[in-house]
């Protein structure tokens, strides 16, 4: 075992799947010679050399068109698209072409390629650099979304990510960069598609997101107090979402609260209670509660980040009022 | 104009139907032969359809039990009439009461005690309460806004608070006591108690069995093999051993009668053969109509049709009426034999264990022979030991050369 960032999680994983594969190929703004804003890519274009890893300009509909290029033509490439944010710059390429290619064009080819981008809230970063879109772009069938919530996670998953034939929007969480986790020094893969329940309770269940997940498990402890048992679950891949690992969580806990970091209206919490509704409503002992970005742009003030973004508390109090306490 | 709506007879021996429920609501519009609930009875859930145009009206409460014929809504000619009409008949004291003009007494069911009333309840808890029998209408809910929830039903279990009001068996205020639970028998599970225990009440029941020798009867089978391409199907021994009654009951007509309340002997011009098929609900018996009138391809692929719509409980109402013999095999289980019972009003039903290799004596050499275990229930009233005698001669002899099935 050996206590890791996140960052370099998703550095280790991007060197051992370089090291294995020489069709990988890495660009995006400022990753090469910087080694990314978060760190993430120091040290690559030392090891694997100036054509495997570049700098882009900054021009997000080139460089997610460049990779969908690539990977059509047989490369396996990671682009890394800076904040979550700027891949609506890129929306229609990843909308349509990254997503929907291999149907388009009858399976001449695959698109086996990885977006990385760095998501979500972060101390006054406003409301143009710190949503969480997994939203945006569940709406568009063909993506495979994957948002890891720890550090173990994020490399397990980014490696299955590389690994895929599909293409894959990997969303990592701008707050998460420097938290840190022993992790098995051999290596591993986690697989697409499967829930992790990230802890057992009886009493009401949490299908949280990212940043949400850790913020779930305090929620947890704090609830453990009260006598409230919460079954934290993180389907840490967004689509395919595994809903079964759901559907089985409520039919323990009979209850439900959905917590993401994305805005309330349109957001994985409709999907999810949707979805429970049509296949374990019977189950249901009360109305599915949603924890959300409240529906405003996100403030640069961090005091008034603080309300927009969920918390803690707002997590205990869902869980409280589908609890009946 | 005012058209009645009637509980639908559902087969020979049907006396009583649930409306599962209403498809529509009173005031509804609707044309002659519009689906307009669903009825349940002793074999399958059945869609109800209008008697005629017009509006609907005091159409009887879902749940509730009711006798054939019984009158459980109107078709009036208007919808001014159908707000004229008293609204649904309170339910009478008695279930012995005949079908009156008005709704006839329906046998309560353990089921929600206010009728038409709301209240509010989650969704989990109402599985609970209607799985434990509990009465939520009787509960007061701690929920938000007063609604019935999980902890609640749990809560009156522990505490002993009565299952629902007028219940059909004196002995349910035990059920919450711990030792054991108490829910409501599906309208289905009751007719089918009634309706056995009835038939060992009603008539004379004798049985007789033998241990016979199918290992031609196996290899007939087996030599159908590489042949489904060319008869469309794939025969199973079950539908065999199913014809070779059909056979039976074809040759010898005691098999093929019925013993009427009057004491007349009524025999079938055909078979129709009534097969055993367990599905989720619990047991039906799906009838292969004229069934001797088919070859065994025909009559093979007609149980497979059946076999699969019972599964699924989409058989039709007539699917399931007019059988004159039945079948019922346990030979996929490790049941040597069994006597199963009569299905009233029929006069015989066979019963088939599993094949089993057993060393046999064939002249004065043991050999491994497959034997089976095969059993008749009939009425004695209307057959007598040595007719069932004469019955396993022809048996035995259909079961040892199969290809006495061509010339039967």
């Amino acid at each position: 075992m050996a206590m890791k960032t996140y960052a370099q999680a998703v550095n280790d994983a991007l060197r051992e799947e370089m090291r294995q594969d020489k069709n990988i190929v890495l660009f995006g703004e400022d990753v090469a010679k910087h080694g990314g804003i978060f760190q993430a890519t120091k040290g690559l274009q030392e090891e694997f050399g100036g054509d495997r890893v570049k700098d882009a300009p900054i021009a997000e509909t080139a460089i997610v068109g460049a990779a969908i290029g690539a990977a059509a033509t047989g490369l396996r490439p990671v682009a890394e698209i800076m904040y979550g944010d700027f891949l609506l710059v890129a929306y229609h390429e990843i909308y349509h072409m990254m997503a929907k290619w291999r149907f388009m064009h009858g399976e001449e080819f695959k698109i086996p390629m990885v977006i990385r981008s760095a998501q979500g809230s972060s101390f006054g970063a406003a409301c143009e650099h710190s949503n969480c879109v997994e939203p945006l772009f569940i709406h568009s069938p063909g993506l495979t979304i994957i948002s890891p919530s720890n550090v173990y996670d994020v490399k397990g998953l980014l490696k299955s990510a590389i690994r895929s034939n599909n293409p894959v929007l990997f969303l990592e969480h701008k707050q998460l960069y420097k938290s840190k986790m022993e992790i098995p020094d051999e290596e591993y893969t986690l697989p697409i598609g499967v829930a992790d329940v990230k802890r057992q309770g009886s009493d009401c269940t949490v299908v949280a997101i990212g940043l949400m997940v850790g913020r779930s498990l305090e929620a947890a402890e704090i609830l453990a107090k009260e006598g409230i048992e919460l079954e934290v679950i993180d389907p840490r891949t967004i689509a395919p979402m595994d809903y079964q690992a759901i559907y089985d969580s409520v039919a323990k806990t009979h209850r439900l609260v959905v917590a993401e970091e994305s805005n309330l209206t349109g957001g994985l919490g409709a999907e999810i209670s949707a979805r429970v509704m049509e296949n374990a409503f019977f189950e249901l002992d009360a109305p599915v509660g949603r924890v959300a970005a409240l529906d405003v742009p996100i403030p640069y003030n961090v005091e008034l980040e603080i309300q927009v973004v969920p918390s803690v508390e707002k997590i205990v109090a869902a869980v409280k009022t589908a609890c009946n306490k | 104009m005012k058209h009645e709506i009637v509980m639908p007879k559902a087969g020979l021996t049907n006396t009583e139907g649930v409306i599962s429920a209403w498809a529509l609501e009173n005031g509804a519009q609707v044309k002659k032969g519009d689906v307009i609930g669903d009825i349940e009875n002793e074999k399958s859930t059945i869609a109800l359809t209008s008697p005629a145009d017009g509006f609907l009206a005091n159409l009887a409460e879902p749940g509730e039990e009711f006798k054939v014929g019984a009158v459980i809504g109107y078709v009036v000619g208007t919808s001014a009439e159908a707000s004229d009409l008293p609204q649904a008949a309170a339910p009478a004291p008695s279930a012995e009461q005949p079908a009156a003009p008005a709704l006839s007494a329906p046998v309560p069911v353990a089921q929600a005690s206010a009728k038409g009333a709301r209240k509010r309840i989650s969704p989990y808890a109402k599985k609970l309460a209607e799985s434990r029998g509990v009465d939520y209408f009787q509960l007061a809910g701690t929920g938000p806004g007063g609604s019935v929830v999980a902890a609640d039903i749990l809560k009156a279990i522990q505490e002993g608070v009565p299952a629902p009001a007028p219940a059909p068996v004196a002995a349910i205020e035990a059920a919450v006591q711990g030792e054991y639970t108490e829910s409501p028998a599906s309208a289905m599970r009751r007719s089918i108690a009634k309706n056995l225990q009835a038939s060992l009440q009603n008539s004379a029941q004798a049985q007789a069995s033998a241990e016979m020798d199918v290992t031609a009867l196996l290899a007939f089978k087996d030599s159908l093999k590489g042949m489904e391409e060319a008869l469309g199907n794939k025969i199973t021994l079950n539908e065999i051993l199913s014809y070779i009654v059909v056979k039976l009951a074809a040759k010898h007509e005691g098999l093929n009668s019925v013993l009427t309340q009057d004491g007349m002997l009524r025999r079938y011009r055909h078979v129709a053969l009534a097969f055993a098929l367990a599905n989720e609900k619990g047991l039906i018996t799906p009838v292969v109509r004229e069934a001797d009138r088919m070859s065994l391809n025909a009559f093979s692929q007609e149980m497979k049709r059946l076999v699969a719509l019972g599964r699924d409980n989409a058989l039709e109402l007539q699917d399931l009426q007019g059988g004159t013999i039945t079948i019922s095999n346990l030979g996929m289980y490790p049941v040597d034999g069994f006597t199963p019972i009569v299905n009233p009003p029929q006069a015989a039903i066979f019963g088939f264990g599993r094949a089993v290799s057993k060393p046999v004596y064939v002249d004065s050499r043991l050999e491994k022979r497959e034997m089976m275990h095969i059993s008749i229930a009939f009425d004695h009233r209307s057959m007598d030991g040595a007719d069932v005698g004469e019955v396993f001669k022809s048996l035995k002899a259909l079961v040892e050369e199969p290809q006495l099935l061509l010339l039967y």
